[in-house]
């Protein structure tokens, strides 16, 4: 896999998408499966530059790195990797909806917004609902890292 | 991010070019309270040029949207193509604002 590393702010935003955009061309993937690999790549590294390290030492490097490549079988893959505690951005998906947690209730809430009108639609949620709507997301932690791995499968147009 | 704005009748038509990401989005409520508090309160964003949004840019539409109904106006959008397009309809964003194919559909709303 090709991989790039940088420090964990939005001035590395830049870098990353044409990494990545240039990885998914050469793997073969179409224009709307590009766009849909740059908006994840986009709302994952929000998500890592907004509260990876939030208690971490301003000066403790604050490393993120992602790797590109093309799966066994032939799908293309982007993982994304912080050192911050760890944290399952995709963990609600897996949760029972009526089980308590709180990855469960933030769940609800999201499926109850998708639905709210004007009046009562929350402003937030919609970076992780679009990760888990453009690909197929999973999660590890891995020697003291956060991975989160981020499949790009064919969609069938119809 | 760049607006190109004209007035059509009753509606403001707004003109977005470029990308609305986590860098830009901010701009996009801005001019919309700007265009609101130069008396426009009913506007139409064309996006045919808009390449590309994230939920930074959903963000964006959202609290201008309220603003706009609040002050008694509304924010309407037309001729999405694209990753946008793709983007408004799996957020439900098709069913929360007006969204119209084309501009002319758009502004021939009461």
């Amino acid at each position: 896999m090709q991989r790039l590393r940088l420090p964990a702010q939005e001035e590395s935003l830049a870098a990353f998408r044409q990494h990545a955009l240039d990885q998914a061309a050469r793997a073969g993937l179409d224009e709307a499966a590009q766009a849909r690999v740059e908006l994840v790549l986009e709302e994952a590294l929000v998500n890592v530059i907004r509260h990876a390290y939030a208690d971490t030492a301003p000066d403790a490097g604050r490393p993120v790195e992602l790797a590109c490549g093309t799966d066994p079988d032939g799908v293309f893959r982007m993982e994304l990797s912080d050192w911050g505690p760890p944290f399952d951005p995709v963990g609600g998906a897996a949760a029972r909806p009526d089980d308590g947690s709180p990855e469960a209730e933030l769940e609800v809430e999201l499926e109850a917004n998708l639905e709210a009108d004007l009046d009562n639609r929350a402003l937030g949620g919609m970076g992780l609902f679009l990760i888990r709507t453009m690909s197929q997301p999973g999660y590890e932690r891995k020697a003291g890292a956060n991975v989160l791995s981020l499949r790009f499968a064919p969609v069938d147009e119809d | 991010m760049d607006f190109t704005q004209t007035q059509e009748g009753a509606f403001l038509v707004l003109m977005v070019t470029g990308r609305m990401d986590t860098l830009t989005a901010p701009q996009f409520e801005a001019k919309c309270l700007a265009c609101l508090e130069a008396g426009s309160k009913r506007l139409v964003v064309d996006l045919s040029s808009l390449e590309y949004i994230s939920s930074a840019g959903l963000r964006s539409i959202l609290s201008a949207a309220k603003k706009l109904k609040a002050a008694g106006g509304d924010l309407a959008f037309c001729a999405l193509s694209g990753i946008v397009a793709e983007v408004f309809a799996v957020s439900g964003f098709n069913k929360l604002l007006p969204v119209l194919p084309t501009r002319e559909q758009a502004l021939a709303r009461p």
